[in-house]
């Protein structure tokens, strides 16, 4: 069996585990940044009174997946 | 030819604001209630001339008739995954701590971080559902009827055909829960080969062929224009 050195386990563990938690979260936000193009289109095939509102929810959505990204980058 | 349903009189301030329907729009009406709502009831699934609602297209002398979404209970089976997903970390993440399943060397902004991006991603899901929802919809005009489709974020359909066009209209309600809640698919098949729209899982889908029916004749009444 090798010989695992104290620590370096958890360590190699914590990073591989931020970096996959970082990806996905990227991943996200990419998709939070399509989100908010296609709400866009959508709120212009079909005006209604709602529709600002719900464009206003997807930069909502797109600003939670950055804050997100960035608290996992900065603070795990 | 006598009109088969006659809207109830609406209150002149509710409609001060709104553009009158043109003459072949005002001879079609449903029996149920017509822009019963101010807002156009923003959740609706079934408007008779709704105000405040426009698409993309629409031109200056045509009036939306009716506008069409599919049944809120074709919604359920994603509320009742989002109820889940919001409801599993409350139970999963004491758990996870009582038994210490985690080991000892996690650091403490490890759950937070799932907790945020679980969230994120339920909010992802139950938004994304919501709008495919929304904004999938089945248009009646005076002049036409459109079938706008989303089928998922990036892949939208839209299909339009004028009334003239139209060759036969039919409506399919199978299953106890469609019967229940009145609700099924509505099919316009027009003149060219091959080409049919179909409303999905739309509510009160025998009115809907009533109305797009009475638009045909009011149509063939004119000569055909």
């Amino acid at each position: 069996m090798p010989t695992v050195i104290p620590g370096s386990f958890e360590q190699t563990l914590l990073g591989l585990t931020k970096g996959a938690l970082l990806l996905l979260f990227f991943l996200h936000l990419l998709f939070s940044i399509i989100l908010v193009r296609q709400t866009k289109t959508m709120t212009e095939v079909i005006e209604a009174r709602i529709s600002p509102v719900i464009f206003l929810v997807s930069i909502v959505h797109l600003i939670a997946s950055g804050a997100v990204f960035l608290g996992t980058l900065l603070f795990f | 030819m006598p009109d088969i349903f006659v809207s109830p009189p609406t209150p002149a301030a509710a409609v001060s604001d709104t553009k009158k329907p043109s003459a072949a729009a005002s001879s079609v009406s449903t029996s149920l209630p017509i822009g019963h709502h101010p807002f156009g009831h923003m959740f609706g699934t079934f408007h008779s001339m709704p105000r405040g609602l426009r698409f993309e297209s629409q031109q200056e002398d045509e009036t939306i008739i009716l506008f069409l979404r599919q049944h809120w209970i074709t919604n359920l089976p994603w509320i009742l995954a989002s109820i889940l997903l919001v409801i599993v970390p409350t139970f999963l993440f004491p758990l996870l701590t009582t038994f210490q399943i985690l080991p000892d060397w996690t650091p403490s902004g490890f759950i937070t971080v799932i907790v945020f991006g679980w969230y994120l991603a339920s909010f992802s899901y139950i938004f994304v559902n919501f709008i495919l929802w929304y904004f999938t919809v089945g248009i009646v005009t005076n002049e036409r009827v459109i079938d706008i489709e989303f089928v998922n974020i990036l892949n939208k359909k839209t299909s339009e055909t004028r009334i003239t066009k139209i060759e036969d209209v039919t409506e399919r309600t199978a299953g106890f829960i469609r019967g229940v809640f009145d609700y099924g698919d509505v099919y316009v098949q027009t003149a060219a080969t091959a080409t049919e729209f179909h409303f999905l899982a739309v509510p009160h889908p025998v009115e809907v062929v009533k109305v797009i029916n009475q638009l045909m004749e009011n149509v063939e009444d004119r000569g055909g224009v």
